[in-house]
């Protein structure tokens, strides 16, 4: 997250902070956008900072005493776009 | 070390271990794991059986003969209490061929998912009561894992390897014993939610006192999330 601009991450911590008091950010990544071929050749001038992006991030959320995982993403604005539910496979046999 | 090299290690060190000590026997050890989840509980039902084809005392011969062992039902409750934290209450009905027994069980298990692993950590506390022997109490810790023998993740039609690695300290009046388990498997998901798992279930005790304890049980697990 510390590479995030401070008004993105202040942005996406009031969004997460709204679903539920209690969050656990388990990977964030970033998500580039553009054509194909332009991306490309930013990457290979190594000129990220012109690279548009948007925010995935994979949340653990406690919502209503029940426990969820989501992957919520964000643009470059810090504004949500999507929200999606993970369902992970059970851990039952290593468990019980 | 490559993920096949760790489980050939791990075999090799577990029937080495074995075959260097005294009085073994072992057999077959069946179950059959249906779970149900609801409102964030989730219950799992459990039948095993434990069936003894060899034995092997110290001063006789080995012999190969099938004696009933036990069979146990149990029932389990567990509950999330945090992102990666569970409590869970159980009791467990024994019969092993005299008599009944009745086992009350308490766990707390942390459970990680890593990029392609996954580790659970179980500590246990139960009591064992019948009405010939005196109750048995036991604090038992276990560390398990699993991972994909192909790929990031385990999908439907895949394998991969599990392995629990347990210690048991049991009270029973003023005696005291100490077992320790390794468990090697390889799992084989059939359907999502669906899984199939064989492998050895070494067991050792009583190697604090004069004659050590081996038990070498066939395990073959089936888990259904219904």
């Amino acid at each position: 997250m510390r590479g995030i601009p401070q008004a993105v991450r202040e942005c996406i911590t009031a969004v997460l902070r709204e679903e539920s008091s209690r969050y656990r950010i388990k990977k964030m990544q970033y998500q580039f956008v553009g054509k194909p071929e332009v991306l490309l050749a930013l990457l290979m001038r190594d000129s990220l900072e012109q690279l548009a992006s948007n925010y995935e991030l994979v949340v653990q959320v406690k919502v209503d005493n029940a426990y969820h995982i989501y992957e919520y993403l964000f643009d470059n604005s810090g504004k949500l776009t999507q929200r999606l539910e993970v369902m992970e496979r059970n851990s039952f046999n290593i468990q019980f | 070390m490559t993920k096949e090299r760790l489980c050939l290690t791990l075999f090799i060190v577990s029937t080495a271990v074995g075959l260097s000590q005294s009085r073994s026997d072992g057999g077959l050890l069946p179950s059959v794991n249906l779970i149900h989840k609801s409102k964030g509980y989730a219950y799992n039902f459990r039948i095993e059986s434990r069936q003894f084809v060899f034995n092997d005392p110290p001063s006789e011969r080995s012999t190969f003969t099938y004696d009933y062992g036990l069979t146990d039902i149990s029932g389990l409750v567990s509950k999330k209490v945090d992102f990666d934290k569970a409590v869970a209450l159980g009791y467990l009905f024994r019969w092993n061929g005299n008599a009944i027994e009745h086992r009350f069980i308490q766990q707390f298990i942390v459970t990680r998912k890593y990029t392609d692993f996954k580790l659970a950590h179980r500590i246990t506390t139960d009591q064992t009561f019948s009405q010939i022997e005196a109750p048995i109490y036991r604090l038992r810790y276990r560390v398990a894992t699993e991972f994909p023998l192909s790929g990031d993740n385990v999908d439907v039609n895949e394998f991969y390897f599990k392995l629990n690695h347990e210690y048991l300290n049991a009270v029973q009046g003023s005696q005291y014993d100490l077992e320790i388990r390794i468990l090697p498997f390889i799992g084989y998901e059939i359907a999502a939610g669906i899984n199939i798992e064989i492998g050895i279930d070494y067991r050792v005790n009583s190697f604090l006192a004069k004659e050590t304890e081996h038990r070498f049980f066939l395990g073959i697990n089936w888990f259904k999330v219904l």
